[in-house]
């Protein structure tokens, strides 16, 4: 099994309990989470040794984030302490018609202002396969956009794999913004992940005479997508989910990957009901890192789409599914059988 | 007779692990809100006075949870700012005999430290209004806010209200250095306070060689108030202590015996003692200071004995122990 290091911010998220509204809230479900820590935890659940890097305060809380990576086995001794804050974020599950709703409390968090001289980039890097990192990360700041920069030109120089799920979020920054900061990281990036809407909002991409946003699923208009972006930034390889979102809780769900000369598409999978969709692209990330370093391409895109519809069953953040749980998926056996 | 009070400062979600645990091992934290003037509020509240807690939260369901805890102890929240992005946190584990409790706050970029005076209806504010209160902790929250609280001083004193100020020094939140610079500033202001002989030299330049009493009384000399009120706790474990209150007026000194008591939650403590004396200070019309000392003493007692932030039993409940105790006042 491989080195892989991920890169991010890791939260205390607060959620209500059940589907209680904000203001009717007792008491708050206690988990951490973020985009990259969820990828860590789910490679490390496939037996890789996971490193999550990242900046968290010598508090409580801080070292209760350590505490949650460390209990599924993310190696968390890069990890540099100091600051102030932990980022919060908090969490009304919806239910039906009911949307969930997110309230960030994350500016000025410990790893928002840290500095890239703080980490030790050769340990981290040293005998690494994967480097994997969100759009989430270089929006926290600008000295937050800098340590990833650096990242991705020490992964480079370590020779790893690097890969980004592009993950445009609109809390954090603006398209112009994202654009101006992404798009020079691109040259560093193998593996990039997102869909045809954070490809325009990230990286300013406009695909030419093709509309995938109509509602329906338009596999064709995602090659011509897939074709433009491999030429403009020179990727190895695209990936993106194709979720079907019919309710809050019932969802379609298929992967589909390029890999510069061929497409790859996933079975596609009925989520109903959906338990707990934060981290479902965490999942698919994590599932197509450990595919694409185990098996073919199109096992790779079939892992990664298993892998990631039973994340959506699951409560919290991380993705707590073994191999050979995605396996027995990927058999076939979607029946939700008591298996003994 | 009933009257209208006014409090300002900062109300934040409370977050405890449920059963005496601690931070690193909680799976859900149990949630309330409250913050040291919210609390005097909420006291008086229960008291019968229409009381008026002035503030900001963030625009957003956090905020309006807030709200909602306020309304629901009949405080009034009409000049509540709505505005902003973050509600001010504090994380609190819980101490059990020997182990202490342990206060982490998150609370350094909330909306109320953005609060500017002219998102304020000053007139409104202290319209029919008698009393003001607040503490150490809302100064040090931001520049804003202690600007802001400079115009509701000035106001409150061209109305005649009577201002009251709980020392109140946080650590975690500032320097000594930094405190005594905003408590001078605002020192001629007040008519009450609420001190330690610790506080009247940190902050008022009380001379060191003037212990107890003497220090007390200087911080009088020194300023237009007309009383200082305290409290010494002893501490024999996390929840066993015992109080003593004390209280100083031109040379009249009174303390109290102290109560010993156990403890279910500390927090609010001081909060129910400055509400316990603003309340018979008001009842007796500031005519029998022993009562006043024996209300205030009795109502923090009792706070200790209650879960969350605040004080919320009656007049009548507090009444009733300071009956049961039959503990004179010692002159």
């Amino acid at each position: 099994m491989a080195k892989i290091v991920t890169l991010g911010e890791i939260m205390l998220r607060l959620s209500t309990p059940g589907v209680s509204r904000f203001v009717q809230a007792e008491s708050f479900d206690v988990v951490y989470g973020g985009g990259e820590a969820n990828v860590a935890v789910s490679v490390a659940n496939y037996g890789h040794d996971a490193y999550f890097v990242t900046k968290l305060p010598e508090h409580e809380i801080g070292q209760s984030a350590v505490n949650a990576l460390r209990r599924y086995g993310v190696d968390t001794s890069f990890i540099v302490r100091g600051g102030e804050r932990v980022g919060i974020y908090y969490l009304e599950t919806g239910a039906s018609m009911r949307p969930s709703k997110v309230i960030y409390d994350r500016a000025n968090s410990s790893i928002a202002t840290a500095k890239f001289d703080e980490f030790d980039w050769e340990g981290i890097f040293e005998d690494a396969k994967w480097f994997h990192f969100s759009g989430i990360t270089p929006a926290l700041s600008d000295s937050a956009a800098e340590l990833t920069k650096v990242a991705l030109q020490q992964a480079k120089k370590y020779n790893v794999t690097t890969s980004v799920d592009l993950n445009y979020r609109k809390k954090l920054w603006t398209p112009q913004k994202a654009q101006s900061i992404m798009r020079p990281l691109m040259q560093y990036v193998d593996v990039c992940i997102g869909n045809e809407e954070d490809a325009e909002l990230v990286l300013g991409f406009k695909p030419k005479g093709v509309d995938v946003s109509s509602g329906k699923i338009n596999i064709e208009g995602y090659h011509t997508i897939f074709k433009e972006m491999k030429e403009a930034f020179n990727f190895k390889m695209i990936a993106t989910s194709l979720r079907e979102s019919f309710s809050a809780n019932h969802n379609g769900w298929r992967i589909l990957l390029y890999d510069g000369k061929e497409f790859f598409e996933s079975k596609r999978y009925d989520i109903n009901p959906i338990v707990d969709r934060v981290g479902g692209g965490d999942s698919f990330s994590a599932g197509l890192i450990h595919g694409l370093l185990t098996r073919n391409n199109q096992e790779a895109v079939e892992f990664a789409a298993a892998a990631s519809a039973l994340k959506h069953t699951i409560p919290g953040d991380f993705n707590q599914v073994s191999e050979q749980e995605v396996d027995t998926l990927l058999k076939g056996d979607a029946s939700g059988r008591v298996q003994r | 007779m009933k009257h209208k009070i006014v409090t300002f400062g900062e109300i934040m979600l409370r977050l405890t692990p449920p059963n005496y645990g601690i931070i690193e091992d909680a799976h859900d934290f149990m949630a309330t809100y409250g913050g040291t003037e919210a609390n005097v509020a909420i006291s008086l509240a229960q008291f019968g006075h229409h009381t008026s807690f002035v503030s900001k939260l963030p625009d957003n369901q956090l905020g309006e949870a807030a709200v909602k805890f306020l309304n629901a102890q009949k405080v009034d929240t009409s000049s509540v700012v709505m505005q902003g992005d973050n509600i001010g946190i504090y994380f609190l584990e819980t101490g059990f005999g020997i182990r202490p409790s342990k206060v982490l706050y998150n609370r350094k970029f909330s909306s109320m430290t953005t609060l500017h005076a002219d998102e304020l209806k000053l007139d409104e504010i202290f319209e029919n209004a008698t009393w003001f209160h607040f503490s150490g902790i809302t100064l040090s929250l931001s520049n804003d806010v202690r600007q802001t609280l400079k115009k509701l001083l000035e106001k409150a004193k061209s109305k005649g209200v009577f201002i009251s100020f709980d020392c109140n020094y946080r650590k975690t939140l500032w320097t000594i250095d930094a405190a005594k610079k905003a408590y001078s500033e605002i020192a001629q202001y007040i008519d009450l306070f609420f001190a330690t002989p610790f506080d009247t030299h940190n902050f008022f330049d009380v001379d060191e060689t003037l212990q107890g009493v003497d220090a007390l009384k200087s911080l009088l000399d020194k300023t237009q108030a007309t009383y200082v009120f305290g409290y010494q706790r002893s501490v024999y474990q996390a929840n066993e202590n015992a109080l003593k209150a004390y209280v100083v007026k031109k040379d009249q000194y009174i303390e109290t015996e102290p109560i010993r008591f156990q403890i279910y939650d500390r927090i609010g403590g001081g909060d129910a003692f400055a509400a316990g004396i603003i309340h018979s200070l008001i009842e007796t019309n500031h005519n029998d200071l022993n009562q006043t000392l024996t209300f205030g003493l009795a109502t923090s007692v009792l706070k200790h004995t209650l879960w969350g932030d605040s004080f919320k039993l009656s007049e009548l409940d507090v009444l009733n122990f300071i009956k049961n105790q039959n503990k004179e006042v010692v002159r």
